[in-house]
C-alpha cells in the first residue's frame, strides 16, 4: 500500500531535515510554512470531512480518520525529537554561562589567588 | 617540571575522602584544581583545608562539564603544559600519573590514557567486567581507534589537545567524546597500564548495577545528533 511507503519516507525526511536545520533561519522559515500548511489542512479537514476519506482511499488507507491519526503520529514524534534537541541546546548555553561565572568567581577568591601566586614561584 | 602539570579533580559529594585524595596528589604535583560540581555535603569546606585550587559550579552539571571548567581554568596559566584528569574518590593512584608524565615528556605522544585492563584490577565484580567489555567494544567500533579501556577517568594530555578539546556532552558521555576527539584528528595517543582500586567506599558510591543501564544508554544515544 502506498501509505506505508509515504509514511516511512516522511519520517526519514523529517528526521534528516530536523537534524540539519535546527537553529538556522531557513529551517525556522520552513517550520513556519509547515505550521501554516498544517493548520490550513486541519481547517479544510474539519470543513470538508469527505476530503480526508478521499485522500485516505487514494493512498490505501481505510478511513480519513485513520489517515489523520497516521499524520498526527508523525508530527508528534517529530515534535518530541525537536523539543529534546532544543532542550539540549539550552542546557549547553546554561553550562557555558555557569562555567564563565564559576571561573570568574574562582579568580576572585583570595584562597585561590594566594595559591596561584605561590605556584608561579 | 611538575609545576607544568595541572591536575583536575572533578568532585561531587566526596567530603569523606577528598582531602586524602588531594593530599596524595599534592605530594607530587603542586598545581591541583578541584571543581566542585554542586556538592551538597561538606566537600567545599574540605577542599579549602588543602592547598588545592577550588572552583565552584553554581549548579550541578556533570563530570564532563567539571573537567572542561578545570581545563579552561588551567589554560589561563601559560606555564601549564599538561593536564591530568583524576578521580576524587581514591580509585586512582598518583603513580599512574607519573608513568604518563614520563611518556608525554618525550613529546612523542599528545595523550596518555590509563588502562586498568593492561594493569591490575583490585576487586572488580564480574558484572562490571562484562559491562565494560561491551562498552569498550562499542566505543572502539564507533571511534575508529582501538583501546583496551575506554572508560578510564585517569588521563593526561598536552596543552594542544586541551585547547582543542571541547567537552559538551552531559553526564558520563564525556569519556566517549574525548575518545572521538582523539580519533578525529591526528592526535598521538598511548595507553598506559594503571591500577584502579575498588575500595568498599568507592564500590558503595560507584555505579550501581542498575545505573549501568543509564550509562550504557547514554553511550548509545549520545552519538545521535553530534
Amino acid at each position: 500500500m502506498i501509505i506505508r511507503g509515504v509514511l516511512v519516507v516522511c519520517i526519514g525526511l523529517l528526521l534528516v531535515w530536523v537534524l540539519r536545520q535546527r537553529g538556522s533561519l531557513v529551517g525556522q522559515a520552513w517550520g513556519k510554512i509547515l505550521a501554516i500548511g498544517l493548520l490550513t489542512a486541519a481547517v479544510i479537514a474539519v470543513l470538508f470531512p469527505d476530503i480526508t476519506n478521499m485522500l485516505a482511499n487514494a493512498v490505501g488507507v481505510g478511513r480519513g480518520a485513520d489517515l489523520l491519526l497516521y499524520g498526527l503520529t508523525v508530527v508528534f514524534l517529530a515534535s518530541i525529537l525537536l523539543y529534546n534537541m532544543r532542550r539540549r541546546d539550552d542546557q549547553q548555553k546554561m553550562t557555558k554561562l555557569a562555567r564563565r561565572l564559576a571561573i570568574i568567581e574562582a579568580n576572585q577568591q583570595p584562597h585561590n589567588q594566594r595559591l596561584s601566586r605561590a605556584k608561579k614561584t | 617540571m611538575n609545576r607544568t602539570v595541572c591536575v583536575i579533580i572533578p568532585v561531587w559529594n566526596e567530603g569523606k575522602v577528598i582531602q586524602k585524595t588531594i593530599r596524595d596528589v599534592l605530594k607530587v604535583y603542586p598545581f591541583v584544581v578541584c571543581v566542585n560540581d554542586g556538592s551538597r555535603d561538606n566537600t567545599a569546606a574540605e577542599i579549602k583545608k588543602t592547598q588545592a585550587i577550588l572552583i565552584e559550579h553554581p549548579i550541578n552539571m556533570g563530570q564532563g562539564a567539571a573537567l572542561q571548567t578545570g581545563i579552561e581554568y588551567g589554560l589561563q596559566h601559560p606555564e601549564v603544559e599538561y593536564f591530568v584528569t583524576f578521580d576524587a574518590d581514591g580509585q586512582h593512584n598518583i603513580k599512574g600519573v607519573q608513568k604518563m608524565h614520563k611518556v608525554l615528556v618525550n613529546k612523542e605522544q599528545d595523550i596518555a590514557l590509563g588502562s586498568r585492563f593492561m594493569g591490575s584490577t583490585v576487586n572488580m565484580s564480574s558484572f562490571k567486567k562484562a559491562a565494560f567489555r561491551f562498552a569498550i567494544l562499542f566505543t572502539n567500533i564507533f571511534s575508529g581507534i582501538r583501546l583496551t579501556d575506554t572508560h578510564n577517568g585517569l588521563r593526561m594530555f598536552n596543552r594542544e589537545f586541551a585547547k582543542n578539546l571541547n567537552i559538551t556532552m552531559p553526564g558520563m558521555a564525556h569519556a566517549s567524546e574525548i575518545i572521538d576527539k582523539i580519533g578525529s584528528g591526528n592526535w598521538r595517543y598511548k595507553e598506559v597500564p594503571v591500577t584502579i582500586r575498588y575500595t568498599n567506599y568507592s564500590k558503595s558510591k560507584g555505579q550501581s548495577t542498575l545505573n549501568s543501564v543509564n550509562v550504557l544508554f547514554e553511550l548509545l544515544f549520545s552519538r545521535v545528533g553530534r
